[in-house]
Parts: structure tokens; sequence; C-alpha cells
């Protein structure tokens, strides 16, 4: 599906930061509502910072928690116009993940770069 | 400029992954229990303190000279200074 | 300047609601417009009309009512965690058949564009996590 950011409400970029492990909590799960309803007005980057990179564990397999496997619905991000799903080579290398472990293909940045990610962006969420 | 608020103490990550993404020119607001990373960011010229959650946890007698202690409006005005507000928690 | 507020823990659990109301009371007292309070995760309890605190400790309802009051705020609880949760109004109740409401007269419940309407329409967006 293309988006035409023409048509977009807002020329604002919003930056969503999930830092929680699924699961455990719901924060990553709600904070991922918000990403999808975020990407219908404005340009969105989501940055999986620290524990969030948990979120993109492949073949997670809550049927005996009763929780839900969100992750799945990364995939379908793209399609809703989010192009740019980041996380930290040093979150990762001390997780022991390498992104063969990840549900969906992620831009790799360093952590001397998070800086400048959150400096370009006009709204950081953070859940 | 960001604004960066702490809320968790230092056993936490939430002190050196905010001190990893800031920039030179950004500044810290210590609230809550990030207060108990009042020592740790002592000499940081770019750390505050919110003297409220200070005071609360019975510390303002350990207050680090050189950090500087804001109260809510404080608060409110740091955030007017500020582009944005980044949360680590 | 134009603020939002995001509040994300539960009243009596964490300090995120007592911090997010004092920073309310601050920017208002210092002359700032608020935008939109936006309730999240466990901070749709806050709109719980139900609550009943000992008497030394703060009413965070009450609290809330009354500067909404005051100040003619937007308090908006998110619709998806506030049902999930147990937090809704009167339509939420009669549509899920539920047999009692306890959302505040004051507090609206709506979706999650809200939360992005907040975003990007203040000046700035304030989070109170847990």
């Amino acid at each position: 599906m293309q988006i035409d950011w023409s048509l977009s409400v807002s020329n604002r970029t919003l930056l969503f930061v999930q830092s929680h492990a699924p699961h455990g909590s719901l924060f990553g799960q709600e904070g991922l509502d918000a990403i999808m309803m975020g990407s219908a007005f404005a340009r969105c980057t989501v940055l999986m910072q620290g524990d969030g990179i948990y979120q993109l564990i492949i073949d997670q397999d809550p049927t005996g928690t009763n929780t839900r496997d969100y992750s799945v619905t990364y995939s379908a991000l793209r399609d809703y116009g989010v192009e740019s799903v980041l996380c930290v080579q040093e979150d990762l290398t001390e997780r022991r993940l390498s992104e063969d472990d990840l549900i969906i293909p992620v831009s790799v940045v360093n952590r001397s770069e998070v800086p400048h990610i959150l400096a370009t962006h006009d709204v950081i969420l953070d859940f | 400029m960001i604004l960066h608020t702490i809320n968790k103490p230092p056993s936490h990550t939430a002190l050196s992954d905010c001190l990893a993404a800031m920039a030179s020119d950004d500044v810290m607001l210590l609230i809550e229990d990030g207060i108990y990373c009042l020592h740790e960011v002592a000499g940081d010229h770019r750390a505050h303190v919110l003297r409220e959650d200070l005071a609360a946890r019975g510390l303002s007698g350990q207050l680090p000279s050189e950090l500087k202690c804001l109260d809510y409006a404080g608060f409110v005005a740091l955030c007017t200074q500020a582009e944005k507000v980044k949360t680590w928690a | 300047m134009r603020f939002a507020i995001s509040v994300h823990g539960g009243p009596y659990t964490s300090q995120s609601s007592h911090s997010a109301l004092n920073f309310a009371h601050a920017l208002l007292a210092e002359g700032h417009e608020l935008y939109r309070v936006f309730f999240y995760h466990d901070g749709v309890y806050n709109g719980s009309s139900i609550m009943a605190p000992p008497q030394d400790e703060l009413d965070l309802y009450s609290e809330w009512r009354a500067l909404a009051q005051e100040h003619h705020l937007d308090l908006v609880v998110c619709i998806a965690s506030a049902l999930r949760r147990g937090v809704i109004d009167r339509t939420e109740a009669d549509r899920y058949d539920k047999a009692a409401s306890n959302l505040g007269d004051v507090f609206t419940i709506s979706g999650l564009g809200q939360l992005i309407d907040a975003a990007l329409n203040a000046d700035r967006l304030v989070t109170f996590r847990v």
C-alpha cells in the first residue's frame, strides 16, 4: 500500500519508543495500538529501545499464558506506512539477539546515533 | 534541545539509557524515584532535580551543591525551553 | 504555550498520577493552556468516580474533577484501555450489557486518535509513566 504523505493531516513527525518486553506487561501491546493510530495521521518512526526489542522476537507462543502474540502485528506496520522500525545494535548484543531472531526487518543503528534520532522527530511518544 | 525526565533509581537502566541518548545541549530532570540518581548525575551540568520529589524522599540535605533544584513551575519552564520531552522509565 | 499530558500509571499504584496532577496545576498557574489530558494504560483508573481513598490521602478523581471544572479541561480516557480494565461510561455499559458504569462526568471515553491529535496539536506532550 502506498501512502501519499501530502494527504496526511500533519507534517509533524512522530517517534514512538517501545521500551518494554512483551507479555510481562501490556505497555508494548497498547503502545503498538498507538503506533497504528499515529500512522494514520503523521509520518511515524518506531524505535525498539532496550527491552522493547524483545517484542520483535520471532516464534513467540503465548498459548499457555493466554496473553496476546501481537508481534505478528508488527509485520503489518509497513502496510500502514510505517517504513522505519529501528533498533540499537548494542541493545541487541547485550541481549544476545541478532536480526535473524526478529519477526520483521529492522534498521539497526548504533547507540551513538540515538541522540540524532530523538532530535530529528517533532514529538516523542514513550511506551 | 530535549528535556529528558528520569523516574527510576540508578539500579534501573533508565539513567544509563538516558545518558547514552542525551546530546551535549540537552537537559535532564530527575523526578519521582529518579531522585535517587542524584549522586550519579552530580557534576553533570545538564542535570536538574524536582524539589518536591527530593523533599519527599528525605534527601534535600544530600543535594550536591552544583545540581539545579526546580519546583513544578520550574519543571514547566524547562518544558517550554526544550523543544520536546523524552521520558525514561 | 499549549501543553498535552499523557498519564500511564494507575492511581495509588505509582506516583505517575500525582505527578501529572501537580504538573497540570503548575502549568495552568503559569498561564499555559492544557489542551488535553489523555489517560492510557492503568492511567484510565483516574476516571473512576467510585474510588474512595482514606480521608488523609489525596482523592485523585475529585482533584481531576475540580481542576477540569475550573479550567474546562478535556480529560480523555482511552477507550481500549478503559474497557478492558472495567472503566466505562453509561453508553458503553449499555453497549456491553454491564450492570454499572463508573466513569466520572468530567471524563470522556474516546479513541487513541485523541492521543495522536494531542501529540500533533499541542506544543509539548509530557508523559507521566510508571
